[in-house]
């Protein structure tokens, strides 16, 4: 698995062009990489807008003749305490749209989402071509 | 109806239909009542992979796949109590099976012959593999092109002005059919700089809740490209349920007819300005 | 630091982002805009992104917030050529920019404020003088 670093907004911006690179690269349709790279930016700046800062790293999958683009976030931040409600349209700490999570589960096939208070947050996301 | 063939006449015939059966393209068997194989032509060699000594005088079976050798036996008994000829099978697939146990599918032809007071069956055989693959092929291909009509029918974009186009939907609407349209839909816009996009839904069958999201999620996805929609063929029926559901298609532009809505698109287009 | 050249025609800015934008480039762009039509008086902003591959919640908000503010300054904004892909993915995201004008291309996005293109003179002015354009030579 490659990594990225999250510690800042041009991290973020790495993070999703790296993906937009490997879904390229992989032959992805423009749809497919733009919805997997969205996601990727939206899940990048939670984690060090509210994570405090961590990593992202990603693979790329191969299921029979399927194409597909594995990615985790991995923060040590204060975590999310109610899961439900931050997974919700329009929910957000910060008085934003909140629309980054709800949204970026709509975008990808797989979406994982585990976190323990204090302990920091891991999303899991998955995109088939 | 049974050929006879005398005596006398036997004996230069035999050699001349033997030259004659071992050119033809397909196989030829000789049966007896009992069902031993009493001839066959050189094809049959081939496509048995036995040589003559081999099949001579042994039960037709022989070149039967295994689980059909017994019921076979009692068929060819049928046969003979009533012999006309006929196409083996019909309607069923037949396999035979070579020496090395490998089968093939065939088409047989049976047909009665009376040697010298013997009673005999005639078979011809042929191979149809690769009329089968070849058939296999043709379906699937007729089935692409199928669906690929049917994929183009449900999303077909019509230029009825310049900087217009129509879509009609018609059928069933399901998340697939009309992200694809969607898709294609906008990303002509956006190769042929199309302002307006007319939906027309006089032929979708039922308008719910889900497929009104689907029209206002294109509506929205139109405008925002920095185009307009117009949703056209609103039947009354449509206009009752989408307000008995309570959905708001007040972000839509809409008419009860293609003819108002293109009045309205090029008006549009005239002046520039959008709605 | 890296910025977006705005350049006014006439009472118009215009925008075009060309580079991958980060969060406080965003942030700074939206800026630069609302000073800039103070400085101008322009009445109108074209925001051309017909180059972007990728618009997050972030970017998509600074952009609805940029067009709700020069509004309260009486500009209006036109956001221009947004591609397929960008536009399917914000609505699958719930992000559907209400009350932003939009347009294919500049050219459109020109005629949708009332000025053409090929009508524009050398000195910045249309010809063909839409109510728009009457009001900002009246202030000049
Ligand atoms: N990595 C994280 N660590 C801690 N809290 C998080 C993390 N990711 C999300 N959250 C919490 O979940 C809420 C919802 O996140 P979401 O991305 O949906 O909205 P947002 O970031 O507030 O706004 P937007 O993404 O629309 O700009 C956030 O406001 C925050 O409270
Ligand atoms: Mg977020």
């Amino acid at each position: 698995m490659d990594k990225i670093e999250i510690r800042d907004e041009h991290d973020v911006v790495l993070a999703r062009t790296a993906a937009r690179d490997v879904a390229g690269a992989q032959g992805f349709s423009v749809m497919a990489k733009t919805r997997i790279a969205t996601a990727v930016s939206e899940l990048a700046r939670n984690v060090f807008l509210h994570g405090d800062g961590g990593y992202m790293e990603y693979e790329v999958l191969r299921e029979g003749n399927k194409i597909g683009i594995h990615c985790r976030f991995v923060d040590q931040g204060p975590g999310i305490p109610n899961i439900e409600q931050a997974m919700q349209d329009g929910f957000s700490s910060i008085a934003t749209l909140g629309h980054g999570l709800p949204g970026a589960r709509r975008l990808v096939d797989d979406f994982k989402i585990h976190s323990e208070p204090g302990r920091g947050v891991r999303v899991e996301i998955i995109k088939w071509n | 109806m049974t050929t006879t063939v005398t005596n006398k006449a036997t004996a230069n015939i035999n050699k001349i239909l033997d030259t004659v059966l071992d050119a033809a393209p397909i196989g030829f068997l000789l049966v007896d009542s009992q069902g031993r194989i009493k001839h066959f032509n050189k094809h049959c060699e081939g496509l048995f992979g036995f040589t003559k000594k081999e099949l001579l005088d042994k039960p037709i079976e022989t070149l039967l796949p295994g689980q059909l050798r017994e019921s076979h036996v009692g068929m060819r008994d049928n046969f003979i109590t009533e012999p006309w000829p006929r196409m083996m099978g019909a309607g069923r697939e037949l396999f035979a099976q070579r020496k090395d146990g490998s089968q093939f599918p065939i088409e047989i032809g049976l047909g009665p012959v009376e040697i010298e007071g013997e009673m005999y069956v005639t078979a011809t055989v042929i191979d149809i593999t690769e009329k089968q693959q070849h058939d296999a092929q043709k379906k699937a291909r007729l089935e692409q092109s199928h669906y690929e009509e049917l994929m183009q029918l449900s999303s077909p974009l019509l230029t009825v002005w310049k900087g217009i186009k129509v879509l009609p939907l018609v059928g069933t609407l399901d998340s697939i059919r009309t992200q694809d349209a969607m898709e294609k839909a906008l990303t002509c816009m956006a190769e042929e700089q199309i302002r307006v996009l007319i939906v027309d839904i006089t032929g979708v069958l039922t308008v719910d809740t889900m497929v009104s999201d689907h029209l206002i999620r294109m509506a929205t996805a139109v405008r925002l490209m920095g185009g307009d929609c117009i949703l056209t063929g609103i039947s009354p029926e449509v206009a009752r349920t989408v307000t008995q559901l309570g959905v708001d298609l007040s972000t839509l532009h809409t008419r009860a007819t293609l003819a108002d809505g293109l009045a309205l698109g090029i008006k549009v287009i005239e002046t520039g300005r959008g709605f | 630091m890296q910025s977006i050249p705005v350049l006014k025609i006439g009472p118009v800015l215009l925008v075009s982002i060309q580079t991958e934008l980060h969060d406080s480039l965003a942030v700074n762009l939206q800026d630069t805009i609302l000073y800039k039509i103070r400085d101008t008086r322009a009445r109108a902003v074209l925001i051309d992104i017909t180059a972007m591959e990728i618009v997050d919640s972030f970017i998509a908000r600074i952009l609805s917030e940029t067009t709700q503010m020069a509004s309260v300054m009486d500009a209006r904004v036109v956001l221009v050529g947004m591609r397929p892909a960008v536009t399917m993915t914000l609505v699958d995201m719930g992000m559907t920019l209400p009350g932003i004008d939009t347009a294919i291309n500049i050219e459109a996005g020109l005629f949708k404020l009332g000025y053409e293109l090929c009508a524009i003179r050398q000195d910045g002015h249309a010809v063909r003088e839409p109510a728009l354009m009457e009001t900002v030579d009246g202030q000049d």
